[in-house]
């Protein structure tokens, strides 16, 4: 199977230097805002579809990485001049045609000059071309109109599309222009379905059975020797297809069906797309939709690679957590290590705050509601910072395992402090000791004894006065709780905790923090 | 799977041969030497399969060893010549400077502007092109740490190709023709077409390697025990046959050359000396002239001798040089003839269907000028 191995980004748009290795079918790209999903994906079609190879060289300044622009400005000269260098290392086939083509020595500052496929792009300044800039080049300018844009084989064959060592499609549903989109989709779509033989004879006939019709119009000429006739060059079959799915063209779909028809279209091998790229694919569609076509992608991804981007929970669960890429400030991050029957897991649990988890600092895990509702509260109390200034999530677990959140978190380096119940048994105490003596990064905060074995009992006991002052109970009511009695108050909270912890959070009055939750916030700060 | 040379005699259909051969869904590369070859085996291979089979590539020596084993392992080279910052600009067809010039006195003596084989600037330009003529020596010239770039481009060839052809074969000399070798040596099929008796028939690249040796000219039989010493079978059957030239023709071409060569006999064609009437056949534009040189200067339509390498015609003329007057004499020694011109002679006599017409250079001289151009 033909597929993307590597790629490799020098000084484009935010990336001063990046390595990226891919998995052979899916791949899910996750990362803040601005982390440089989109970078990554642009990076793959400005080097496979040739993107900028006729726009106006003032793209440049968009594309360029502004560190290096800096670094030039602060010491203008030919040497510093910033320049882009990617390169997209391949998986081909050898007994394809054109394969070797692609084959030869890696360039670049690695080292190892073993042969791979690939193709790598290049914009540098040419010194040749901007023979006399030196002077503008020395105050600080930057020459984009003397830069060239070379697209070359690892073979050292310069690269054009016609010879595309495998068929490639970004489906992209971020753009609001969407009629150059759907022209890029139907095209490639044509070129990948079709042989060239068949390609070519669809051509010839359309062109020359539309300049017979139009000749056959006779429509009266212009003068004795002038009159209209069809431009060929104008005539190519490709602009003029659509997709019609019971007689209705795709694009006059909503922009939901769309994707999911565009996406649908594009996974069967039938139609022969080796590399797939979605762009946020969540975009436009309702969770249902969302979820049809997560199945569609995840029934099919033996057929292809896909490359996702996204914000989206549900996709990098459902898509397993082992195929994420996560883009951080060191580099890019593989979570193949997550345990499968972790990942398989999440597969399953729609409703999980994974993403979350991944993209923040530092992570407070609590058991469900009340604790999401009164931690942000109590953290204020003790630091005077929201958790939001000290970039820190609450997640509430909503009745999956924090192990599992935990042994996810493992391959992220991140301090996580679970904030749970002990209830009433003390193994559970001991084994958070020895747990929390084992690991740095995550560490299990709860009631240091079993009379302090939930939340709620550990915030009474801390402040009994105030919350019996708060909480009207019926004099006579039992109050309950699993059979047991607990005394009304306590009885009332455990029986209402959502309710009661929105009553304390909006009482605007100050609490006592129990003591294993102050150690929690304590010691993620530390 | 096997390592095989065919030879061949002219017009056995060597081109037929090889485009007939292959297996179309196999991944075949076809080597030639000159661009008209290519463009002969591209027409063959449309006759023989519809079209050029998609995963059959057919390519020049010089356009596959620089496109295929030179420019995807510049770095190696740039590395191995210690000029690691080295990026090529293209190919030169000039050659380089020569190892020794003649100096005024005629006198050979050591060429000033010559670059050692083991530096870079040997291969390559003051502006960065390879030179055309050393990209052979170049390959088996470098290596990377102990290994050899032959090893590694040998593995290439493996990786994308099922079978190797060359065509022309007698036409590779010198580093071309060990460069063949180095890598047949490591390929599992490797087929190399062509006849002895047309080597030095080109106007570049006549000496060396495998035709001349230190003591002098390498006879056929020499030549064939070396090949198989290279670890090739030989077939002289195969191809043993003309289908072009008729039973008289090749009788009279073994008789008088002493280079073997038969008919498949479908045909006539008869021997003609034409010193009788020379002007009916240089006046009829149905019959091509064969000069040794200089075809341009005349006016009637002529090629030479070399020139009309793997050509056919209805028929042709072949106007003699001085030394070959007594060719139609019962004395005639082929031996006599020093080998570049006597396959040249063979090249000449084998190029038509039909007849073949011979006129001595003593007729032509006599009346030349008139079919001079002005």
């Amino acid at each position: 199977m033909n597929y993307i191995k590597w790629l490799h980004i020098e000084g484009f748009k935010k990336f001063i230097s990046l390595d990226v290795e891919f998995n052979k079918h899916m791949n899910i790209l996750v990362g803040e805002n601005e982390a440089g999903k989109s970078t990554i994906l642009d990076a793959i079609k400005t080097v496979l579809n040739q993107q900028y190879r006729n726009a106006d060289k003032s793209i440049l300044r968009d594309l360029f990485n502004t560190q290096m622009v800096a670094a030039f400005k602060a010491e203008p000269s030919v040497r510093t001049l910033p320049r882009i260098y990617i390169e997209v290392e391949l998986a081909l086939d050898p007994q394809q045609k054109n394969a070797s083509y692609f084959y030869g020595e890696v360039y670049g500052q690695k080292k190892q000059q073993v042969e791979k496929f690939g193709i790598r792009f290049e914009c540098k300044y040419d010194e040749e071309l901007g023979t006399g800039m030196e002077q503008s080049i020395q105050e600080g300018k930057i020459p984009y109109e003397y830069y060239t844009l070379t697209w070359t084989t690892f073979a050292n064959r310069p690269y054009q599309m016609i010879k595309r060592p495998l068929n490639f499609l970004a489906i992209d549903t971020t753009s609001s222009a969407s009629a150059p989109s759907f022209n890029y989709f139907n095209r490639t779509l044509f070129t990948s379905r079709y042989d060239d033989a068949t390609k070519a004879k669809a051509k010839n006939e359309f062109r020359d059975k539309l300049i017979e019709a139009f000749d056959n119009l006779g429509l009266p000429a212009l003068s004795e020797n002038q009159k209209f006739g069809v431009d060929s060059k104008k005539v190519v079959l490709e602009t003029v297809l659509s997709i019609y799915e019971d007689s209705i063209a795709l694009e006059n779909r909503g922009s939901g069906m769309e994707s999911l028809i565009k996406t649908q279209i594009a996974l069967d091998r039938a139609n022969g797309l080796d590399v797939i790229l979605m762009e946020e694919p969540e975009n436009h569609l309702s969770f249902s939709t969302l979820r049809t076509m997560l199945q569609q992608i995840s029934d099919q991804q033996e057929n292809s690679q896909i490359i996702v981007a996204t914000h989206n929970n549900m996709i990098t669960s459902r898509l397993n957590l082992k195929n994420v890429l996560w883009i951080t400030e060191d580099g890019v991050k593989s979570l193949n290590g997550v345990r499968s029957d972790v990942a398989e897991f999440f597969v399953r649990a729609d409703d999980n705050a994974f993403l979350q988890l991944l993209l923040s600092k530092k992570v407070i895990l609590v058991e469900g509601a009340t604790e999401f509702l009164l931690l942000p509260l109590f953290y204020k109390q003790i630091t005077d910072h929201t958790i939001e200034e000290d970039g820190i999530s609450v997640i509430s677990c909503n009745g999956i395992s924090y192990k599992r959140y935990l042994e996810i978190a493992k391959a992220t380096n991140k301090r996580i402090a679970v904030v749970t119940d002990n209830d009433e048994k003390s193994d559970r105490i001991a084994e958070a000791a020895s747990f929390n003596q084992a690991n740095d990064l995550q560490h299990i905060f709860m009631g240091a004894t079993v009379d302090e074995w939930t939340w709620e009992s550990c915030i009474y006991k801390e402040n009994k006065d105030t919350l019996d002052g708060m909480i009207d109970v019926q004099a006579g009511a039992a109050y309950k709780f699993h059979d047991k009695d607990y005394g009304a108050v306590l009885g009332k909270m455990l029986n209402n905790k959502v309710d009661i912890a929105y009553k304390m959070l909006t009482s605007g009055k100050t609490f006592t923090i129990p003591q294993y939750i102050k150690d929690a916030i304590g010691w993620l700060r530390g | 799977m096997a390592k095989r040379v065919i030879l061949a005699v002219a017009g056995a259909g060597k081109t037929y041969h090889i485009c007939h051969e292959i297996d179309p869904t196999k991944r075949n590369l076809i080597l030639a030497f000159t661009h008209e070859n290519i463009y002969n085996i591209q027409k063959e291979l449309c006759d023989a399969h519809g079209c050029v089979p998609e995963l059959t590539t057919v390519s020049t020596f010089d356009s596959f060893v620089y496109h295929q084993l030179v420019l995807p392992y510049e770095p190696s080279i740039a590395e191995h010549f210690g000029c690691p910052e080295f990026v090529s600009r293209g190919i030169c067809t000039v050659d380089p400077p020569p190892k020794t010039i003649k100096n005024s006195k005629g006198k050979h003596v050591a060429n000033p502007l010559y670059k050692k084989k083991d530096g870079l600037a040997h291969y390559v330009t003051m502006r960065e092109q390879y030179y055309c003529a050393t990209l052979s020596e170049l390959v088996l010239q470098v290596k990377k740490n102990r290994e050899s770039l032959i090893k590694r481009v040998a593995a290439r060839l493996k990786m994308f190709y099922d079978c190797v052809l060359i065509d022309e074969f007698q036409d590779f000399r010198e580093y071309d023709y060990e460069l063949i070798m180095a890598l047949a040596k490591q390929l599992d099929d490797v087929v190399l077409v062509g006849d002895y008796h047309q080597h030095s028939v080109s106007a570049t690249n006549n000496s060396g390697k495998p035709f001349k040796n230190k003591i002098g000219e390498v006879s056929y039989d020499d030549f064939v025990t070396n090949i198989i010493s290279e670890g090739f079978t030989v077939d002289a059957s195969t191809l043993a046959k003309s289908r072009r030239c008729s039973k008289d023709v090749c009788n009279y071409v073994s008789q008088k050359l002493g280079i073997e060569i038969t008919s498949n006999g479908d045909h006539s064609g008869a021997v003609k000396w034409i010193d009788d009437n020379p002007y009916s056949v240089l006046d009829d534009d149905r019959i091509i002239k064969l000069v040794f040189q200089e075809a341009g200067k005349y006016s009637f339509i002529a090629l030479n001798w070399s020139y009309s390498k793997g050509d056919t015609f209805d028929s042709a003329c072949v106007i003699l040089t001085d030394g070959l007057d007594n060719l139609d004499s019962d004395k005639f020694n082929s031996d006599r003839v020093r080998p570049s011109t006597l396959n040249k002679l063979y090249v000449a006599m084998t190029r038509s269907r039909g007849d073949l017409y011979l006129m001595k250079a003593s007729t032509f001289k006599a009346i030349r000028d008139s079919y001079i151009i002005q």
